[in-house]
This record gives C-alpha cells, structure tokens and sequence, in this order.
C-alpha cells in the first residue's frame, strides 16, 4: 500500500523533521515569512514617529524587504491590512505595477484600497 | 503600537487626543486635514520637487493661506503652526489650538496635545525654526 505522507492514516505520525525534508521550500518559505515579519516589525517601531516618507522607504528593513521580491507581496498586503504603513513604494518596486490612480496618491485609505484590489485581481488574499 | 513618550525626552506633559493613524501626518493635521499625508512624493504640490527645506514647507503652508510671524503666543483670531527642523531639514508641524496648547499627529502614531511647542524638540523632530499663522475661520480646523 502507498503510504501518502501528507495524510497520515490512523496513529501514523511523520516526524516533523522528516515532513521538513520533505518538502524543504516550504520550510524555505516559512524562514523567509518569519524573516518578512521580523524586519516588518522593525520598519514600523523604527518609523512610528516620522511623517517623513523618503525616510520611511529608505529604511534598511524596507529596503531588505523589496530584495525579497514577489514572494513578499502577499506578506506585504496582509501587513498592510493589519498594520497599515506606506508599503506602497515596496508594491510598486516589487511588482513593477502602479494601480493608483494619479488624483488618490497621498491619500493613504485610497491608496490601500487600490493595491487590495490589485491583489484581489492578482490572486493574493489578504 | 502604544506610544512611546520616552522617544521625546522633552515631552513631560501630554494628553492623548486621537488614535494612531497612516491615513494623515502632522503637517496635514496641522493645515486641519485628516485623510491625507502631506509629504514630498504623497499629497504634494506640483512643481515643489522633493526638496524637505524649511522653504519648501514654508512655500506649502503659504499654499493654506499661512503666513510666517514671529512667535507661538497665543493671538485671538489666529491659528498658528510651529514647523520643526534638523539644520534645513523639516521633521514635523505642530498646531496651535484655541486653548494656547499645541497638537501634535505623531508619524503613524496617536495625536497628542501639549502645553509647551518646545516639548516635542529633540532629536526625533529637531527644534522650531519658524512660526506662521492665519486667521480662524467659522469652519476651521477641528481641535
């Protein structure tokens, strides 16, 4: 009988370690989200207090989190849902898309809907 | 994020006033707007580049209708904003409210009113380097 690893039939446990191996870019995955929230948190502690928004995208974090590329996008729209900030310029820089329409820039409720709607249309919940 | 007084070590004395908001800055809420981020690259007037000099911010306040006076003291008709800088660099505005306190949005964060204009100098939002002012209005800003 096959044994299907990912379904474990009656008491059958798979070790955790064994699963990891299995399948390494999930675990990949999970590193890098886990990384994502580490710097988000900093980006947003380290920029609270600043309206500056040339300060707020040049921040070391942000930065990192744009070299994460498109496998960011999704933890950045859901950090956008839960803790707001200007991600805008981490969604353009990584996708290369500009949904805001010119008269809502500045209007950060506006902007947010925008790139939700983007991300509804691109297939990413958040 | 709960706010943080110890990152302004001047602030002694403060009351919160509004929540922790990224739909608006101090300088929005300074000229009485809540649903925009006045900012070089944001809510921005065209043709004033990105420039954060006290002139370009002097220039942006001109645009709503305030003009540069001598000091913070309170003026019956008068609103008044504080601007804040590092060398030539803007960090922040403060309005003054019809009290004589001040209110401050801070970044992301909450709004707060405090006594003094001095208070929130430091080395997040520099010092004051330029009071303006403009008449009250029936409609004015919210306080």
């Amino acid at each position: 009988m096959a044994l299907n690893v990912m379904e474990p039939q009656g008491a059958l446990q798979i070790p955790e370690a064994l699963l990891a191996w299995l399948s390494p870019d999930a675990e990949e995955v999970r590193a890098d989200e886990a990384e994502f929230d580490r710097l988000a948190d900093q980006w947003h502690r380290e920029t609270e207090f600043t309206s500056a928004t040339d300060e707020i995208v040049c921040h070391p974090g942000y930065r990192r989190i744009i070299a994460m590329g498109e496998p960011a996008v999704p933890w950045i729209l859901r950090d956008l849902r839960s803790n707001g900030g200007d991600w805008f310029d981490a969604l353009e820089a990584i996708t290369g898309e500009s949904p805001v329409a010119g008269e809502d820039v500045g209007y950060p409720r506006r902007m947010k809907a925008a790139w939700f709607e983007w991300g509804k249309a691109h297939g990413y919940e958040a | 994020m709960a706010f943080d007084p110890a990152e302004f070590p001047n602030l002694k004395t403060y009351t919160p006033t509004g929540d922790a908001s990224d739909e608006y800055n101090c300088i929005a809420h300074a000229c009485g707007h809540d649903d925009r981020w006045n900012w070089p690259g944001r809510h921005w007037p065209k043709g004033f580049g990105s420039s954060r000099s006290v002139r370009t911010f002097k220039n942006f306040l001109a645009l709503h209708r305030f003009e540069q006076c001598g000091d913070g003291a309170l003026e019956e008709g008068w609103e008044k904003v504080a601007l804040y800088a590092t060398g030539d660099t803007a960090q922040h505005a403060a309005r003054q409210l019809n009290s004589g306190e001040w209110t401050s949005k801070m970044g992301h964060g909450i709004v707060i009113t405090h006594p003094d204009v001095h208070s929130v100098e430091g080395p997040k939002y520099g010092k004051v380097v330029m009071y303006f002012r403009r008449k009250r209005t029936v409609t004015a800003t919210p306080s």
